[in-house]
């Protein structure tokens, strides 16, 4: 395995245990209690990452497998669930990506200059602020399916971001990518899910149609 | 002299530019101060911003999952494989 899972993802107030005096049973404890709880938070971006149960499962187990193994390398104090996340997000793209059937949408980062297009308009992307409401009647299903829709890269970003509630740096590291890149990924990720949502609001109604 | 304290005023190109930094925390406090600033004075600007809120709690509030029970069993079990085959017996 070739996946980077060194300790230093940011740093936390937790209490501070040294590693080398402890057991291999405290360590295990220890393991157990900081990785277990974030088993049903894994198991989501798992899901909206791999886009089926079956490899979202497959994708988990390795991924609290490899942490298991690695847990010596992890510095405690420091930010365990960005480092898990590291690790998830590694072995995400590192294999489940490479065999997805699904077509691969491109990931290639087109030099777009996203601030100038941010800066162009106000209603660049998809809905109209007068029609924010209607994300409110949006069922998750929705959510999900537009989210999957998205290229890989701006997925994770997006998710890491708005459902994680990761700050970018610690996207960064996780992604092992400048901070400018997944500020980039999160602009256009975002813009092309409202874009998605708004196709769906009109669909139903819920927003008239363009002007 | 005056023109100094015209560009310290934000914009709506530069809060448009600066919005999602704005909503993820990631401006430091007196960006943000001068980004409230402006979205107080200007409808097109806080509307943008708030549709970028509320897209954002949309996302947070629709994706929370539970793991299936036979997934916590084999993680624990691979777990229980891996430690004797990591740790041998002292």
């Amino acid at each position: 395995m070739s996946d980077q899972v060194e300790g230093a993802v940011g740093a936390t107030a937790d209490q501070v245990v040294d590693p080398a005096t402890e057991t291999a049973l405290e360590r295990d404890q220890r393991f157990e209690a900081e990785a277990m709880p974030l088993l049903d938070q894994l198991y989501g971006a798992a899901l909206r990452m791999t886009r089926n149960p079956a490899d979202a499962e497959d994708l988990v187990q390795e991924t609290f497998a490899k942490a298991y193994a690695a847990f010596h390398q992890f510095k405690p104090g420091t930010n365990f669930k960005a480092w898990l996340y590291r690790i998830l997000t590694n072995t995400f793209i590192n294999s489940y990506r490479k065999k997805q059937r699904e077509p691969q949408q491109s990931n290639a980062e087109d030099v777009e200059d996203w601030q100038e297009h941010r800066a162009a308009s106000h209603t660049s992307t998809g809905l109209r602020s007068a029609e924010a409401e209607a994300l409110d009647l949006i069922g998750d299903d929705v959510v999900k399916d537009a989210l999957a829709q998205l290229p890989d890269d701006f997925r994770v970003a997006v998710y890491l971001a708005d459902v994680e509630g990761f700050a970018y740096k610690e996207i960064a590291e996780i992604m092992d990518t400048p901070i400018g890149t997944v500020m980039s990924r999160l602009h256009r990720g975002r813009r092309q899910l409202r874009t998605l949502l708004a196709d769906h609001a009109r669909e139903l109604g819920l927003v008239r149609e363009g002007r | 002299m005056s023109e100094q304290s015209m560009s310290k005023e934000c914009r709506c190109e530069e809060a448009l530019e600066r919005l999602e930094e704005y909503i993820d925390s990631e401006i430091t406090e007196i960006d943000a101060g001068r980004l409230r600033a402006h979205l107080e004075e200007c409808a097109s600007c806080f509307g943008e911003a708030e549709l970028e809120r509320r897209v954002k709690e949309l996302l947070r509030r629709s994706c929370c999952e539970t793991a299936p029970e036979t997934l916590r069993m084999r993680v624990r079990t691979e777990i229980t494989v891996l430690r004797t085959r990591l740790v041998p017996p002292a």
